[in-house]
């Protein structure tokens, strides 16, 4: 696989590694398949805290509805916190449809490889056999196949990071939510301690939601530049 | 991969096999082409691992679009695991199959290939007015399970039937029968399951008229080797790896 060996310079052209030979491949996989996998785990992990966060709402409620006039201002905060937690619960299905295109066609992409890598030793090892140039149309096809399943895993990947973007925001909201959420605990009066840990476990669980959107958007920059050799536009 | 024509009269055998640059712990298998005409056909044409030089071998042979028609025998990934690699390689090609491996083949992945069902009674192609016939096998070893016989050639390539276990540098025929049983008994108690189904295949392949027996591992026999062979199985005890005398079973 050594590129400057290649005894026919139209193997350049119909090989599928992109970089220096089987290291690279065996690069590219691990970002690939690690990269995929771990966003796709990291997402479940986003959807178990909206629920927990969407329990805590509900039992906000409760206290509120208990504590009558004294959580007037409080009850809308309420209705707020679970809007918000829908949101991130939708918005968390798109992204994990989405991470199964993504992972399915990184799957599609690697096998492409594989080939191309097996269609070239061919090319280099059988390159006296009489019928050698026959194979040409299905390396070639193979070629094409290859970078048109790039630019869909582009498309998925932008797309994926696109959801990951629209979660942020709405996380940001719920810091913006927890903030007031905070202040109006504090006129809660005797009710002041179990409103004011909704506002915590609120804050928490946002930040926490952030942490694993930058490590997936990050991630997402990782299979680009490795598998793409671009950045695309996730920050 | 090392090549040997076994046949030449108006269509051709050949067996590949024996490939150097194989990794060590994959086992070494014979893949076999019949060229008839215009037309080639691969018998199970192997794993993944051996695709390239397999396909690289069979390039000093065929063109790529005069490979029509495949087989499988049956499922084993040694068998046909590079069918995903075919599939993308050759234009119009059929995989003749065992009816009952047709879901579980389409793992390897065959979105191109046509899959063509074989029955349990066995069945026939024409290949470019070669006739090849596919006899049943089934339980040798596996439950769905098929030989190619062709009549003209007197070769029948068996399987798993005959195969045995040894380097991957050894001779492609067998040259002296008793020192090689030792190769293929542990094989055959083992990976075949049923007296039953043996008997029954050695009655139906005593009928054909073989010249060479072609098996998917170890060396082809040749000439009175084959019924040599045919006595010595006849006479072996499979499917030795349940007790034969369970608990109770025996009183």
């Amino acid at each position: 696989m050594d590129r400057g060996r290649s005894p026919d310079p139209a193997l350049e052209e119909l090989h599928c590694e992109r970089g220096p030979g089987l290291s690279k491949q065996d690069n590219e996989q691990d970002v690939i398949i690690v990269g995929t996998s771990t966003i796709a785990a990291d997402l479940h992990r986003i959807t178990n805290i909206a629920w927990t966060v969407s329990l805590a709402a509900k039992n906000a409620r409760i206290i509120s509805a208990q504590a009558g006039e004294l959580a007037r201002r409080f009850q809308p905060i309420t209705n707020h916190i679970e809007d918000i937690t829908r949101s991130v619960l939708r918005t968390a299905d798109h992204v994990a449809d989405e991470s199964v295109r993504v992972t399915q066609e990184a799957a599609r992409h690697l096998k492409c490889v594989d080939r191309g890598t097996r269609f070239r030793r061919i090319l280099e090892d059988a390159a006296e056999a009489e019928h050698v140039e026959t194979l040409r149309p299905a390396a070639e096809a193979n070629r094409r196949q290859l970078e048109a399943g790039l630019e869909t895993l582009d498309e998925h990947l932008g797309a994926l990071a696109g959801h990951l973007k629209h979660l942020r925001a709405t996380v940001r909201s719920a810091l913006t939510v927890s903030s007031i959420c905070r202040i109006e605990a504090s006129r809660t009066g005797a009710y002041r301690a179990d409103l004011s840990e909704v506002a915590e476990d609120l804050e928490r669980a946002s930040q926490e939601i952030q942490t694993i959107l930058r490590a997936g958007l990050d991630r997402i920059t990782d299979i680009r530049e490795e598998v793409l050799g671009t950045t695309g536009t996730n920050e | 991969m090392n090549v040997i024509e076994l046949f030449d009269q108006g269509h051709q055998w050949f067996v590949f096999g024996r490939d150097p640059g194989k990794p060590e712990r994959v086992i070494d298998t014979n893949q076999y082409m019949v060229r008839a005409g215009r037309r080639v056909l691969l018998i199970d044409p192997g794993g993944i691992e051996i695709f390239a030089p397999m396909l690289g071998a069979n390039l000093h042979y065929a063109r790529i679009e005069q490979i029509t028609d495949l087989f499988a025998s049956h499922q084993d990934p040694d068998i046909i695991s590079s069918l995903g690699l075919w599939n993308q390689t050759l234009p119009d090609a059929k995989l003749h199959a065992p009816w009952l491996w047709e879901g579980f083949i389409r793992h390897f992945g065959m979105d191109n290939i046509e899959f063509v069902p074989i029955a349990d009674e066995g069945g026939s192609i024409d290949l470019d007015g070669v006739e090849l016939q596919f006899i049943p096998a089934h339980y040798m070893h596996s439950s769905g399970n098929h030989n190619v016989y062709d009549p003209k050639a007197k070769i029948l390539m068996s399987g798993d039937v005959g195969a045995a276990l040894e380097p991957a540098d050894s001779p492609m025929f067998v040259k002296d029968f008793d020192s090689h049983v030792d190769k293929m008994k542990m094989f055959h108690e083992r990976w075949m399951p049923s007296n039953r189904a043996k008997n029954d295949w050695i009655a139906r392949v005593r009928e054909l008229d073989i010249d060479l027996m072609c098996p998917q591992h170890g060396r082809i026999f040749r000439g009175d080797d084959v019924k040599r062979f045919l006595d010595w199985f006849e006479e072996l005890e499979v499917g030795l790896a349940v007790d034969r005398d369970p608990v109770g079973a025996g009183a």
